[in-house]
């Protein structure tokens, strides 16, 4: 196979994915004063405006940036294939994600006057950044899987096919949630079927199954071998899980009445793929110590728990669990799982790509070599220990807080400390590769710019 | 790392190391080789950035799937490229 002649897309500049990275962790910041500031009310239901702003927060202020700049740097590195317009993502579908998901947030917790037209704006907004973000990772999947076409090859690599089934997920997701939102200030656009809550319902599950667990399983193919030297996984579960994922997702939007059963198998496969991964870890070769792969385990016997807690009998639990019980186990599910998992992927991720970038100049000038931090330089392993404990701790405040909402200062004081620790962790990862870089530049003789980072 | 003194090629091993040691082994590797010598790499899958900065400093490379999970890559200068391409047609 002569890939000689193929096209390769350049790895996109540092400062893309990292400007998603960081003011995604600034957002969680700034939610842990909105935490502090709606108080205890904010936790009374899952329908209060204040825990749809929390949610949304979470959802699209963090795990949605944080894997929006990873797949601009995944694509490059897994098939070969790069966004060639990532400066525009950058420059416009970056702030204006960010501006809308802020805005959606007011929009949510504002009163009648203004109420409107801030959903108005950030509607506009989210839709502009996420359509264009979506057109633009589709077009380059067409090239690839065009290329393979003409090449007679059938697509090898599963990873980029469960990248186009989460972008397709994400593109339902949104489509859904303009429509709940257009329709939340008087406009009736879809059929009773979606009568009640069921709408919310499949778009929820739509953006936290289909696009966000999906490509975590996407990235976990890749991530897990390629970075503890682990065996690839089985091809059920590189293949199989993730269209079972995908039909049941669709099949709950056909059938909206089916989604209470269509939500098991979602759980059941998602509890098969996190025992393929556990058994996959433990065939690693490299059997060190490592935060990222404590992350994963943790995350994996969270979900467990998750799933035995949600088929258990209520008869089994105490009246206020009951009461809570649907809040708690989503409340679980977003934190243990999905940000425990978003931690241990960019304990890994932020200094690879840190280093990959700098290894990279080294090719023109082999003597740059010895300027290269070492992968513990670009993020201290103690640092990340410390967030690491910290996040299981700001976790059980979470849970806590749900069951008795006066402790939501708790929580929210936590949430500052995880994401402020956090926040200088990639700080300095920032800063030695600057440092480095700088070192490198001037190795290879060559004018000094370093307002990239 | 082994030498194979007829074809002047240096065998590079990196399936079992984790990322980004790849890279720098080879890297490392691109800096010892004479104009006589290229190199043969073993690895678990495809260094696609590496590709790019490779042409980008006017090396050239040549990979051979053998399975999912094994790619044999040659890293060469022009001027050796018919001798690559002979040698891995006899392969």
């Amino acid at each position: 196979m002569n890939m000689s002649g193929m096209s390769f897309s350049a790895l996109p500049p540092i400062d893309i994915p990292f400007r998603f990275f960081v003011t995604a962790i600034a957002f969680m910041m700034a939610l842990a004063g909105f935490v502090f500031w709606s108080g205890e009310s904010l936790w009374l239901s899952r329908w209060h405006p204040s825990m749809l702003a929390l949610t949304h927060g979470f959802t699209l202020g963090f795990i949605t940036p944080v894997m929006m700049g990873a797949l601009l740097q995944m694509l490059p590195v897994v098939a070969g294939v790069g966004l060639n317009n990532v400066q525009s993502i950058g420059r416009y579908c970056y702030p204006v994600h960010f501006i809308g998901t802020g805005l959606l947030m007011w929009g949510f917790v504002a009163t009648d006057p203004i109420q409107y037209s801030i959903k108005i704006m950030a509607l506009m907004c989210l839709g502009l950044s996420f359509f264009y973000y979506i057109f633009s990772v589709v077009r380059v999947l067409f090239q690839y899987f065009s290329q393979q076409f003409r090449k007679n090859i059938v697509c090898q690599n599963p990873t980029i096919v469960i990248i186009g089934y989460s972008v397709l997920a994400l593109l339902i997701t949104v489509i859904l949630g303009i429509f709940i939102q257009v329709q939340s200030v008087g406009f009736v656009l879809l059929p009773t079927l979606y009568a009640d809550k069921s709408l919310t319902n499949i778009h929820a599950l739509l953006g936290v199954v289909g696009w966000m667990s999906l490509l975590i399983l996407a990235v976990s193919l890749q991530v897990i071998p390629m970075f503890h030297v682990a065996p690839s996984f089985p091809k059920f579960s590189a293949k199989l899980i993730p269209v079972i994922l995908l039909f049941t997702l669709m099949n709950m939007i056909i059938f909206p009445h089916l989604t209470q059963t269509l939500l098991n198998v979602l759980l059941l496969m998602l509890l098969l793929f996190n025992f393929v991964l556990l058994s996959v870890i433990s065939q690693r070769k490299r059997k060190i110590p490592d935060m990222s792969i404590n992350a994963w385990r943790f995350a994996a016997y969270s979900l467990f728990a998750i799933v035995v807690l949600y088929f258990l009998p209520e008869s089994w639990f105490f009246e206020i669990f009951i009461a809570k019980k649907s809040l708690l186990l989503s409340a679980a599910f977003i934190y243990f799982y999905l940000l425990t998992i978003i931690l241990g992927m960019l304990f890994k991720i932020l200094p690879f790509l840190s280093y990959t970038h700098l290894q990279q100049r080294c090719l023109t000038n082999f003597d740059a070599m010895k300027f290269l931090p070492n992968m513990n330089d670009l993020l201290n392993k103690k640092a990340a220990k410390v967030l690491f404990y910290c996040h299981i701790f700001t976790g059980g405040s979470l849970m806590l807080t749900v069951l008795s909402p006066q402790c939501y200062w708790f929580f929210s004081g936590l949430l500052m400390v995880e994401f402020s620790l956090f926040f200088t962790v990639i700080l300095k990862t920032c800063l030695v590769y600057r440092r480095s870089l700088l070192n490198i530049k001037q190795v290879e003789g060559a004018v000094v710019d370093i307002s990239a980072v | 790392m082994k030498t194979n003194k007829s074809f002047e090629m240096i065998e590079l091993d990196v399936s079992s190391l984790p990322a980004p040691e790849p890279m720098t082994k080879i890297i490392q590797s691109l800096a010892l080789l004479t104009k006589q010598q290229f190199l043969q790499v073993h690895h678990r899958r495809e260094p696609f950035p590496l590709y790019e900065k490779l042409v980008a400093v006017g090396w050239q490379h040549y990979c051979q799937r053998q399975t999912a999970e094994s790619f044999i890559i040659y890293i060469y200068q022009a001027p050796l490229h018919q001798h690559v391409m002979s040698l891995t047609a006899s392969n």
